[in-house]
């Protein structure tokens, strides 16, 4: 993605809900006190309240996604200071928010009314509220984005591929900023029934990503939006970038459409695929926010991955999983990842996986357990480096390399962001 | 106690589909005109559903594509009724 520094793809702008409640900060606040959201094994936006954001009619004509999105991009945007400094043109935003499911809970309504009631009572809205692009739709007309607009959809990877599918429209030069993220909002009894069919979920409740005992994912909802400009541009208009996107790699399994390959060979292939891009070696990494999910199966192909690619140097990058606080926001999750690493680069901090007490046998990363562990700059790049890695249903794997200054400016002191 | 009559009462229920669309309810008038009120063709779809579930007359968006105001949608619902 980063060719030098002047056409570096920055981050200006964040803006995240979750379990943890609404924005960014309580995201980031929650975790590192390792306050976990979940709860009745699921972690819902429970807090979240969009009469409070939103006008009566975006309320109304949007699904639980669409309002989630709208809410997390206008944190982004205030952040990035769009509204008074427009990054570019409004034809050269673009906008792609990634989604496993969409709104496809109005569906699960709305057939109820059409056996019931017949096809003549069937909401004019439902389509446009279901539909996977809904997010990305009513964030371009609200905003007047009126880039390349779309959907991604890969599974619980979503996210991250969106943010660095938006990240490549950057570097193509189609587009001059775009908004990313992902989103997906799906609680309800028939969709976890169907998550439970397939074995996915925790049955304790709990999620220990990593952890001897974990049983499986906590399913969650929530949206992350991530704005991305070039470095020379934004800085040009006085932004002031949160975190820069050194290196990408997208890849896919081709092996099942459930199961991770045994030998995580996609994971390590994207993995290698964002260092080769960043030009970083293992060393340069300073922390690793894991996909960690709590799966049984798929916690171990991670570990595994993350262990061969970075080798010997794995044994000193902190690792954890925000999973563990705010559970398994599908489409979200990718997006909300990638704002949590930022955040602790940052603070520079790595909150814990909350949950983890005891890492499975062979599982040789330095897991980040009981409490934060301050990040210091490894290789003395003047700012920390943090990997996010996704992986989906489907066999799609994401990682992502972003480097940011501590907020403190010391990215050396390795402690100054401690809260 | 003033019965209400049957005008009022389609005009009310028009108002408050109208409010609930999310159109403001200071400025649901007769006179104001549907975009005015950014009321769409999807709302005029439902409209026309909240009518037909309430009056049981079938009602065609299409019938209302040309209206502009409030008003004339009232009046072509009425005709509908009888």
């Amino acid at each position: 993605v980063n060719r030098g520094e002047k056409d570096a793809i920055v981050v200006t702008g964040m803006g995240a809900e979750t379990a943890l409640g609404h924005g960014t900060e309580r995201l980031f606040d929650g975790w590192m006190v390792g306050q976990s959201a979940l709860q009745d094994r699921v972690g819902a936006c429970r807090d979240f309240d969009p009469a409070a954001h939103l006008t009566r009619r975006e309320v109304r004509n949007l699904d639980r996604c669409g309002q989630l999105s709208l809410v997390a991009a206008a944190e982004a945007v205030e952040m990035a200071g769009w509204l008074e400094s427009p990054p570019c043109r409004p034809e050269r935003i673009a906008c792609l928010m990634g989604t496993a499911l969409g709104g496809l809970t109005i569906f699960e309504k709305e057939f109820d009314v059409f056996r019931r009631d017949g096809a003549a009572r069937l909401s004019p809205r439902a389509y446009t509220r279901g539909m996977a692009n809904s997010s990305a739709a009513a964030l371009s007309v609200k905003y007047g984005w009126r880039g390349e607009s779309h959907a991604v959809v890969s599974g619980c990877s979503s996210g991250l591929q969106a943010i660095i599918a938006g990240a490549r429209l950057l570097r193509f030069g189609v587009a001059d900023a775009a908004v990313v993220g992902g989103v997906d909002a799906f609680l309800t009894d028939y969709f976890l029934a169907g998550y439970d069919a397939f074995g996915a979920t925790s049955s304790s409740g709990h999620c220990r990503p990593y952890d001897r005992s974990r049983d499986g994912i906590i399913p969650a909802e929530g949206a992350g939006v991530v704005l991305l400009e070039r470095s020379d541009s934004a800085l040009a208009r006085g932004a002031t970038p949160v975190a820069t996107l050194r290196g990408t790699g997208v890849t896919s399994d081709a092996h099942h459409i459930a199961s991770p390959h045994p030998d995580g060979e996609g994971l390590i292939r994207a993995l290698h695929e964002a260092l080769s891009e960043a030009g970083f070696a293992a060393e340069d990494i300073d922390y690793v926010n894991t996909h960690g999910s709590g799966s049984v199966i798929g916690d171990r192909i991670e570990a595994d991955a993350v262990r061969t690619v970075l080798g010997d140097a794995s044994s000193g990058i902190p690792v954890s999983s925000t999973k563990s606080v705010i559970g398994h926001a599908q489409g979200a999750a990718g997006a909300v990842e990638l704002i949590a690493t930022a955040l602790a680069l940052r603070a520079a901090v790595a909150p814990a996986t909350v949950g983890l007490q005891e890492p499975d046998e062979g599982m040789d990363l330095a897991f980040v357990t009981d409490g934060p562990r301050p990040l210091s700059d490894r290789t003395h790049k003047d700012a920390l480096a943090g990997v996010s890695l996704s992986f989906g249903l489907g066999g799609h794997n994401a990682a992502a390399i972003l480097t940011a200054i501590p907020a403190n400016g010391s990215a050396n002191s390795g402690s100054g962001g401690v809260r | 106690v003033p019965e209400v009559t049957n005008a009022e009462q389609l005009q009310g229920l028009v108002f408050e589909s109208l409010s609930e669309m999310g159109a403001d309810s200071d400025a649901i008038s007769r006179d104001a005109t549907l975009e005015q009120l950014d009321i769409d063709s999807l709302d005029i779809v439902e409209l026309c559903q909240i009518i037909e579930e309430k009056y049981e007359v079938k009602v065609s968006p299409d019938e209302l594509r040309d209206l502009n105001t409030v008003g004339q949608a009232i009046d072509a619902f009425a005709t509908k009724i009888g």
